[in-house]
């Protein structure tokens, strides 16, 4: 698709990007005394208002309302697709949970999806996984079988992340966008670090570590793997592997590594701050409200419980604006 | 009748086209992204109408070397003049600066325009910059123009028509 069709979509974004929270925004929820104060303050600011007393429904309601905005200003199906092919594999993870424990299942299930969460609890229900769509089906099935005749719900999760991991790299691959490429590598590489060193804490096999990377991420599967299990530096090796920017991090805890990730999402969606056509301005635009909405939970989610403010200070990421 | 009255008229449509699909194209473009800011603010329908409209200058400019052509060469009075294949080149040379620079300035004024409906979107009260950079790239159009005009204008002198 020419990069002139997203005209449309990036000026209704720059629109919409002059409503997101500032860094005076934050600075503000950080500081109000209760969770129900910060829930004013972003209720003023257009948010709506919580139909439940928790972060989760406003931050949901805030993320469908994006998705929503971008579904009906990107001209790019194959785009669209790309961003949220990963909640459908979250929420294939909570059917196969929720199947199998008191779990209420609608509690669990990530929007947007491109497949309904119906059809996918249906389909886990029924056992019947022809109702899922091709990059769904397969993977379901594994998934469902390791779960049932393995009782093992890590290897259920291995299978369905690693599926996840390929299949946002496919969909990525079929749009147009540089950025939701870098981004579906970047993920995969971390969540491939953090599973082989997850694996050796926890004395799996090496070859059980081996089966749960993915190699999606430009890490070499078997390098990583080795590099773990030997307990050897893996700054070296993610620098070898084109992702040098994550050397400081790859041996360090799995906090700081997650919170360096998605601050370099932003970082670089920032970039595209000043694109007038392409997906990218687009894709830019919903990592940016995305981690905006993820603030918004960890500052809500630490008042409710009480967090110090310091410390909700230490956790929130970067914002895009 | 001669292949020079058939090349001036070439040139004359070549003029018209090249500036026509340039604009068409880049008031096209800009009306996207106009109509995006509008929807999430009708408001400001105004100031991305003054961006929208600024690439389709080129095809005005255009038709009006098309227009002269067509008057200086006599067709225009139903009695087109007897032109040699030499002095229809001149004639279609005449013509290019305005097909080929208004084709291109229409699209890269289209692309400093809607950059300006960006910033229309963010800052209103700085929408006359926003004009200000897009009506720079115009300059070229005209200087195409100003170049048409006198070459046409002189090559009638100098014809003797």
């Amino acid at each position: 698709m020419r990069e002139t069709e997203y005209a449309y979509a990036v000026a209704r974004i720059r629109a919409n990007e002059l409503k997101m929270l500032s860094q005076q925004d934050f600075d503000r929820l950080i500081a109000a005394e209760s969770f129900s104060a910060a829930l004013r303050i972003l209720t003023d600011k257009g948010w709506s208002e919580p139909s439940g007393n928790s972060a989760y429904d406003i931050c949901e309601t805030e993320t469908e309302t994006v998705w929503r905005f971008i579904a009906e200003s990107v001209p790019d199906r194959d785009l669209l697709d790309a961003m949220i092919i990963g909640n459908d594999f979250a929420n294939l993870k909570a059917a196969i949970k929720a199947k199998f424990s008191d779990l209420k299942i609608s509690e669990y299930m990530t929007v947007p999806s491109l497949c309904p969460s119906e059809t996918i609890v249906k389909a886990i229900d029924e056992g019947e996984f022809s109702l899922l769509p091709e990059y769904l089906a397969d993977c379901a099935d594994k998934a469902y079988h390791a779960y049932t005749e393995k009782e093992s719900g890590q290897l259920t999760e291995i299978i369905i992340d690693k599926e996840c991991a390929a299949a946002k790299l496919r969909f990525a691959e079929k749009s147009d966008s540089e950025l939701l490429r870098e981004i579906h590598t970047l993920t995969a590489a971390v969540s491939d670090i953090k599973t082989a060193r997850r694996c050796a804490s926890t004395g799996k096999s090496r070859q059980f570590a081996l089966d749960a990377v993915s190699g999606c991420g430009k890490i070499d599967a078997q390098k990583l793997v080795n590099a773990v299990y030997e307990k050897e530096e893996l700054a070296q090796l993610v620098t070898d592997a084109g992702l040098g920017i994550l050397a400081d991090y790859a041996d360090g805890d799995f906090t700081a590594l997650e919170m360096f990730c998605d601050n370099y999402i932003t970082r670089r969606a920032r970039e595209y701050k000043h694109e007038i056509f392409g997906p990218d301005a687009a894709v830019a635009y919903y990592y940016g409200k995305l981690a905006e909405i993820k603030n918004v939970r960890i500052i809500l989610s630490a008042k409710a419980s009480g967090v110090p403010k310091d410390v909700i200070q230490q956790r929130v990421r970067e914002l895009y604006v | 009748m001669s292949f020079g009255i058939l090349f001036a008229i070439l040139g004359g449509v070549l003029a018209a086209v090249g500036g026509g699909i340039g604009s068409a194209i880049g008031v096209g473009r800009v009306g996207r992204a106009a109509a995006g800011v509008v929807t999430e603010d009708p408001s400001k329908f105004g100031k991305v109408l003054i961006l929208e409209i600024l690439p389709g200058t080129q095809g005005l400019y255009g038709f009006l070397i098309a227009f002269l052509l067509l008057t200086q060469i006599g067709v225009m009075g139903g009695s087109p003049i007897q032109l040699t294949t030499a002095q229809g080149l001149m004639y279609f040379a005449a013509c290019l600066p305005m097909a080929i620079c208004g084709f291109i300035s229409a699209l890269h004024q289209a692309n400093a325009a809607v950059s300006g409906v960006s910033i229309v979107a963010k800052r209103p009260e700085e929408s006359g910059k926003a004009i200000i950079f897009a009506a720079m790239v115009e300059t070229y159009a005209v200087l195409a123009l100003l170049i048409s005009i006198l070459a046409m204008f002189n090559i009638t002198a100098n014809i003797g028509v």
